[in-house]
């Protein structure tokens, strides 16, 4: 595993973009053999789509390997609405349309509001859940999103990178060939373009706290399934992930190998689900 | 330790932008090293999948640290609320509703929420009185705050040391100013609802201690706010402070050794 650290140089944004746009390994395709062994195993252990959708990301693959705990039911709150606004936020900042994240915050927060109240959003959207918040509510989504928009804004040097940067576009998911109620998500924040003629590019992740030992397979898999959603471009060159409240940031240079340990990953996760469905069905 | 009640404590904080000093490059490297050499042979026997956590608070009063009272928790976490508010929003009409709306927001504040709403009528009315006397004072010495010096609330910093075997952690109430370039721009202020003590600038030094350490710069200045009395300290962030809670932190984890 080929991991590279930013030097200790100041600006961060620097020493991380130096990091992130560092020459770039030969560019090479996702192995197709991967691809469909992948996509059939998975088809064959998942839990039957009559259990419901399996939604696979790092952080719900990675915590397959954990004792299960009680299945939590999603709510908007402060911290689920963290990145949604966050991420939309800092883009306004970098493109010049705000002025500061946490104008863009607000912007985006009355954005979102003003499109539920268009009709064209489900009922229980976030827009319609802020648009009833009590202000105390809204202010803590506001606080959330900003201190989200403010690492993102502050995280690179984007008058260097141009417009190679690509900030908060949709996550890419992969639907499982042959059980389409699975998919696979990417959480990555941040795309950069290395080489447009040979779509060579980098991913940057932002991840909450400190790195713990799954820290690689999580980048790993981010690999995995960017490469499965681009199958007309080579590997990501590398993911690098940051963890801006303990300041940390590696880089995982992207193999063949890293997205075959990914894809282990995942049927392990997989796998492991389909045993504890079976345990609760049982029960 | 001299403490004033009077002024917009952000004001000082932030201070002139020509008067600020150049980012010393080699300093967290440095300090981290002293901090690494001191540590190892104290936390051999640690493992990293299990390390010592301690925070500026843990610090100063290792034996005071472990378990506020929850009436004292459910007080600090509702300020806390408001004091986001104040930032984002700018104004508050109604502290306790709209800081008890943003805790219920929260799954991880849960419990908490259910211990508030367990209160008689009485403890709660004092509660909901008690958070607005803490709320003025916010609201009097907490100015507005303008969007460009990209304000954040209730940051949560850590670092790891020695292998990762301490985890040297705080939340920060506030902090303002982008990060760090050829001079020091950050500033974190502690909003406590206790008195300040003769531990605060303890305190803060930690508190500044792990920014450095996490963002490779030192922070400007840091400061503490007490809502209980509206007594206010700034201290300029110098070497001497950052030496100092190097030493308060090597103490403190020897100390923890001992105990243990």
């Amino acid at each position: 595993m080929n991991l590279r650290h930013p030097s200790g140089s100041l600006p961060r944004s620097s020493a991380l973009t130096d990091l992130i746009t560092s020459d770039a390994t030969m560019p090479e395709r996702l192995d197709g053999g991967l691809r469909r062994v992948l996509a059939s195993k998975i088809a064959m252990g998942a839990p039957a789509r009559s259990f419901g959708n399996l939604r696979l990301d790092s952080y719900s693959a990675l915590e397959m390997r954990r004792a299960p705990s009680a299945a939590r039911i999603f709510a908007w709150s402060p911290h689920t609405a963290r990145r949604i606004l966050g991420a939309p936020a800092a883009r306004r900042v970098i493109t010049a349309a705000a002025s500061s994240p946490l104008a863009a915050v607000r912007t985006e927060i009355a954005d979102v509001i003003a499109r539920s109240a268009s009709a064209r959003v489900r009922p229980g959207s976030l827009g319609a859940w802020l648009a009833e918040a009590p202000h105390g509510v809204v202010a803590a989504v506001t606080a959330s999103a900003t201190e989200y928009a403010t690492e993102l804004t502050t995280l690179l040097d984007y008058r260097h990178l141009g417009t190679r940067v690509e900030l908060g576009r949709a996550d890419p998911i992969w639907a499982v060939p042959g059980a389409p109620w699975v998919t696979l998500r990417a959480r990555r924040d941040v795309e950069v373009a290395l080489d447009a003629d040979h779509q060579t590019r980098a991913l940057v992740a932002l991840r909450p706290g400190r790195p713990t030992a799954l820290a690689t397979d999580d980048l790993g898999l981010v690999a995995l399934v960017e490469a499965l959603t681009r199958p007309e471009a080579p590997l990501p060159t590398r993911v690098v992930g940051i963890w801006p409240s303990s300041g940390k940031a590696v880089s995982l240079e992207v193999s063949q190998e890293t997205c075959r340990r990914a894809a282990r990953l995942v049927v392990d996760a997989v796998e492991a689900k389909r045993q504890r469905v079976a345990i609760q069905h049982v029960a | 330790m001299s403490t004033t009640t009077a002024g917009d404590i952000l004001e000082t904080l932030r201070g002139q932008r020509t008067n600020r000093p150049t980012t010393d490059l080699t300093l967290a490297g440095g300090l981290r090293s002293w901090l690494e050499d001191d540590l190892s042979p104290l936390t051999v026997d640690l493992s990293p999948s299990e390390p010592m956590f301690l925070s500026p608070r843990g610090i100063v009063a290792p034996q005071l640290a472990a378990v506020p009272g929850l009436q004292a928790l459910a007080r600090s976490a509702l300020v806390s609320a408001l004091l986001a508010q104040r930032v984002v929003l700018g104004e508050v009409a109604h502290p306790m509703d709209d800081a008890l709306a943003a805790l219920e927001s929260d799954p991880a504040r849960a419990e908490l929420v259910e211990t508030i709403h367990s209160l008689d009528a009485d403890g709660f009315a004092h509660l909901a009185a008690e958070v607005a006397a803490h709320h003025a004072v916010l609201a009097r010495q907490l100015g507005s705050i303008p969007p460009t010096w990209f304000p954040r609330v209730n940051s949560r910093l850590s670092t790891a040391l020695a292998g990762g075997r301490v985890v040297l952690g705080a939340v920060a109430s506030l902090i303002v100013g982008p990060p760090a370039g050829a001079v020091a721009s950050v500033c974190l202020l502690d909003v406590t609802t206790s008195t300040l003590e003769s531990t605060t600038p303890t305190r803060l030094g930690v508190l500044a201690l792990i920014e450095l350490l996490r963002s490779g710069a030192a922070p400007l200045r840091v400061g503490a706010l007490s809502t209980a009395t509206g007594e206010q300290l700034v201290l300029e962030v110098t070497d001497q402070l950052l030496v100092d809670a190097v030493g308060d932190v090597v103490a403190a984890v020897r100390a923890r050794r001992s105990a243990a």
